[in-house]
């Protein structure tokens, strides 16, 4: 039994992606206050609590509860004078009935990446993306840390997404993939 | 001329131009100073302001991010740019960036621009950003702008300069013009050549030239006129020389010039030589014959050689030889004039007419023509030709005189002729006549009254003056003894008080007549009384009695004021020479009023003598004289027409 369970552990690491931390952190950190950048944003929401979407692989379901645990510890369930519910959900289970305000994907196949980000252009909100790459099936915005803290915009998702306020674009470096 | 319009134009345009100078280098130097600095200050802190608007938005949007790296650099960008000295970041007051560039400024001065940062669409400060801004363009902008107005003080400067130059160049043909103008004189013209180019100027030249010929053509025409009137005004001058002192029928010396002649004369023979008989001469042959005998007469006399020779009046000439005569060789030298005027041939047409002259004359050291006058009416009543003046003639008279008068008085008090007048004395404030100064008057034999001016003087030297005196104190006495409401005074001299004869009379009298209260005697100041003690006696005695005292003529001498208290007078009768003419002659009136001042206040009364008109009498009435006395009021009249009522009362009564 004990080799059992040793076993599917093993390969549940073996099948796992890797995450950098520090990464994930400044991600939790910074992707919801982005998400205040949006225009018109609180009018949007009065009274309704902003809901961001951890999206995951079912294998990176441990990754995806710390993501969740990590963002309502900075921000205490509020986000600006909202309400802040953060989920978290499988590329598999996602679907359009699934309501969200943002989608933070982690690390997914190419079809898993697309099938979200077509759900969060049904519903024209911003999609984070963890991993550089994934801007390249969609992703709004992802964010990197190297020398420095790097925020990039997909400009060919920008039809999909609300204006952000102007200041975000200043900072921000565009691609187009 | 005042210095202000003596200023020269020149000087005054180029003041004009140093004000306009001063007055735009006071306003470039208070825009520079107030504006200048200011907007270019305001340009560089625009700058700044701009830059850290720029970088402000990325800052606020990484602030708010947490994106602290993000932050750095951009505050690394920013503090990178070559304007900006330094950077600083707050979070509240703490400080938690700062950054300095490495290029310091040139000065150390910078400019601080302190900018807000906010979260990005939102109100919520997150931090603030201070900007040092190098403020080297803005001290380079500076420079510039004080260079440039270095460069435009120096342009004014020349411009000043210039303009003095300019203006002293164009005005010299005036100045040079005013020169040539300031030595002209009409005889001798100025040369004035046009050397303006400008018309204005020119045109004065010209002006001024032909005004120069205008001038020396007037000039001397009234040279001209100045001589002949200079001639003129000389003869005519000379003619009425002539006329005021020349007879115009003999043209011998007038009676003005001889009377002028003879204040200078000293030892000569003066003598009046008139024709007897002149006017049977009119009558006969008439007065045209009458002049032609006074011309030949002249024309005889100017021949004999006298030294001058006047016609002093109608038929009247003077002659005068100045040397030294006595009573004999006068003599000779009138009768040989006399023999001589009657040897001549005097003729009117055919009639031949032999005058005879009457001749008097002075040989006195200096002779007058009133001795010589003397001379000829002593001749004619002695009906004599010639007669010379005599000295001893006027001692004689007055001793003749004096015996007459002598003789006059002694006759007099013998037929009684010698009365008393009485003249009002009117009580200004009572309004009506209080009494009567009793005059003494000698009446002559025919009726004539003299006054005692005439006799007076000389009756004094007489044992007839107590008697005189008497008379009037008795007459006096005798009339007011009915009339008690008037009272009336006696004018009383030394003599009259020393002689005690006189002064018991008059006690007598008033106890016989009761008038003691209604008597004044009237004392003259002139008389030194108060150096009497006799006067003094006689008025304490009198004034026992219920007598009153009167000064009179006061004000004439040295008044000693002292003895009207001693005395205890009761009146000042103020001489007549301070009253008459008191209404034209301010010092009178200052006079007369210290004396009424004075006498109100020791309680003496005055009376004003002499009022001889209306102005006299309301003058006195205005200085707050008591009574007054005088012609206008009255004149003095015997006893018996004394209270004879006046038909028209003087206006100012």
């Amino acid at each position: 039994m004990r080799l059992i369970v040793s076993l599917l552990i093993l390969a549940h690491a073996v099948w796992a992606y890797n995450y950098n931390d520090i990464l994930l952190n400044v991600q939790s950190r910074i992707y919801p206050k982005i998400l205040l950048l949006e225009e018109n944003f609180m009018q949007r929401h009065q009274n309704r609590p902003v809901v961001l979407t951890v999206v995951h692989e079912k294998e990176d379901d441990g990754i995806a509860a710390q993501v969740v645990q990590k963002i309502n510890e900075i921000y205490g369930k509020k986000l600006g004078d909202l309400p802040f519910v953060v989920e978290n959900i499988t590329f598999d289970d996602i679907d359009t009935h699934h309501r969200s305000d943002a989608y933070y994907l982690l690390k997914g196949s190419e079809e898993d990446i697309k099938k979200a980000v077509q759900v969060a252009r049904k519903q024209k909100v911003p999609v984070f993306v963890y991993d550089f790459d994934d801007l390249a099936y969609g992703g709004t915005i992802a964010l990197t840390v190297r020398r420095t803290t790097v925020i990039y915009m997909n400009r060919k998702a920008m039809p999909w997404i609300p204006r952000f306020n102007q200041a975000l674009y200043a900072i921000v470096r565009f691609i187009d993939v | 001329m005042s210095n202000k319009s003596q200023r020269s134009l020149s000087t005054t345009l180029t003041g004009y131009v140093a004000i306009m100078g001063i007055v735009i280098l006071s306003a470039t130097f208070f825009l520079f100073e107030h504006y200048g600095k200011k907007v270019l200050y305001d340009i560089e802190k625009e700058k700044a302001d701009l830059i850290t608007q720029m970088f402000a938005p990325q800052i606020g949007v990484n602030l708010y991010l947490g994106m602290e790296d993000r932050v750095i650099e951009v505050l690394e960008q920013l503090v990178h740019q070559k304007e900006v000295a330094g950077v600083n970041l707050y979070r509240g007051s703490e400080k938690i960036h700062s950054y300095q560039n490495e290029k310091k400024t040139d000065t150390g001065d910078v400019i601080k621009v302190l900018t807000p940062i906010y979260q990005p669409g939102g109100t919520r400060q997150l931090g603030k950003l201070e900007l040092l801004y190098k403020s080297d363009n803005y001290q380079r902008m500076l420079t510039q702008l004080t260079r440039m107005l270095l460069i435009f003080i120096v342009a004014l400067a020349f411009f000043y300069l210039f303009m003095v130059y300019l203006i002293r160049r164009r005005l010299y043909p005036l100045k040079k013009l005013a020169n040539s103008l300031a030595n002209y004189d009409a005889q001798n013209p100025v040369s004035i050549e046009r050397s303006s180019q400008d018309r204005e100027i020119g045109q004065i030249e010209e002006a001024v030239g032909t005004m120069q010929e205008k001038i020396g053509e007037y000039t001397e025409k009234l040279t001209h006129m100045n001589e002949s009137l200079y001639t003129q005004v000389e003869e005519k001058t000379k003619a009425l020389w002539e006329q005021l002192y020349t007879d115009s029928l003999t043209g011998l010396p007038n009676r003005k010039a001889m009377m002028e002649d003879l204040l200078r004369l000293d030892t000569a023979l003066l003598a009046i030589v008139n024709i007897d008989d002149f006017t049977e001469i009119n009558d006969l042959y008439g007065h045209h014959a009458g002049d032609e005998i006074l011309k030949q007469l002249g024309a005889k006399l100017t021949s004999m050689g006298f030294d001058k020779v006047y016609r002093a009046s109608g038929d009247e000439y003077v002659i005068v030889i100045k040397k030294a005569f006595t009573s004999e060789s006068a003599m000779i030298e009138l009768k040989r004039l006399r023999e001589a005027i009657g040897r001549s041939k005097f003729a009117f047409e055919e009639n031949q007419i032999d005058l005879r002259v009457s001749i008097g004359a002075s040989i006195e050291y200096v002779p007058t023509i009133e001795q010589a006058d003397m001379a000829l009416k002593e001749a004619r009543k002695q009906r004599v030709p010639l007669m010379l003046f005599s000295p001893n003639w006027r001692l004689e008279k007055r001793y003749k005189e004096n015996i007459e008068w002598i003789s006059e008085i002694k006759s007099a008090l013998k037929e009684g002729r010698i009365v008393t007048y009485g003249q009002p004395l009117y009580d200004l404030r009572q309004k009506r006549v209080k009494g009567y100064e009793m005059l003494m008057r000698l009446v002559k034999r025919d009726g004539t009254v003299v006054s005692p001016f005439h006799f007076l003087p000389l009756a004094q030297k007489t044992h007839y003056y107590p008697e005189m005196t008497r008379r009037v104190v008795e007459q006096s006495c005798a009339y007011f003894a009915d009339r008690k409401d008037l009272t009336f005074s006696i004018n009383l001299s030394v003599e009259d008080i020393l002689n005690t004869e006189t002064i018991e009379f008059i006690k007598t009298k008033i106890e016989e007549y009761h008038v003691s209260n209604r008597i004044i005697f009237e004392l003259l100041e002139s008389e030194n009384i108060e150096l009497y003690p006799e006067v003094a006696a006689f008025v304490e005695e009198m004034k026992n009695l219920g007598c009153q005292i009167a000064i009179d003529d006061f004000g004439t001498g040295y008044s000693n004021f002292s003895y009207l208290m001693t005395l205890k007078v009761d009146f000042l009768k103020i001489d007549g020479s301070l009253i008459k003419n008191i209404h034209r002659d301010r010092n009178l009136e200052v006079i007369a009023e210290t004396i009424i001042d004075f006498a109100h206040k020791l309680n003496i009364k005055t009376v004003a003598e002499f009022v001889s008109n209306d102005q006299v009498c309301h003058k006195a009435h205005q200085m707050g004289v008591d009574i007054v006395q005088g012609y206008h009021i009255d004149e003095p009249k015997p006893l018996n027409e004394l209270e004879k009522p006046r038909e028209n009362l003087p206006v100012c009564l």
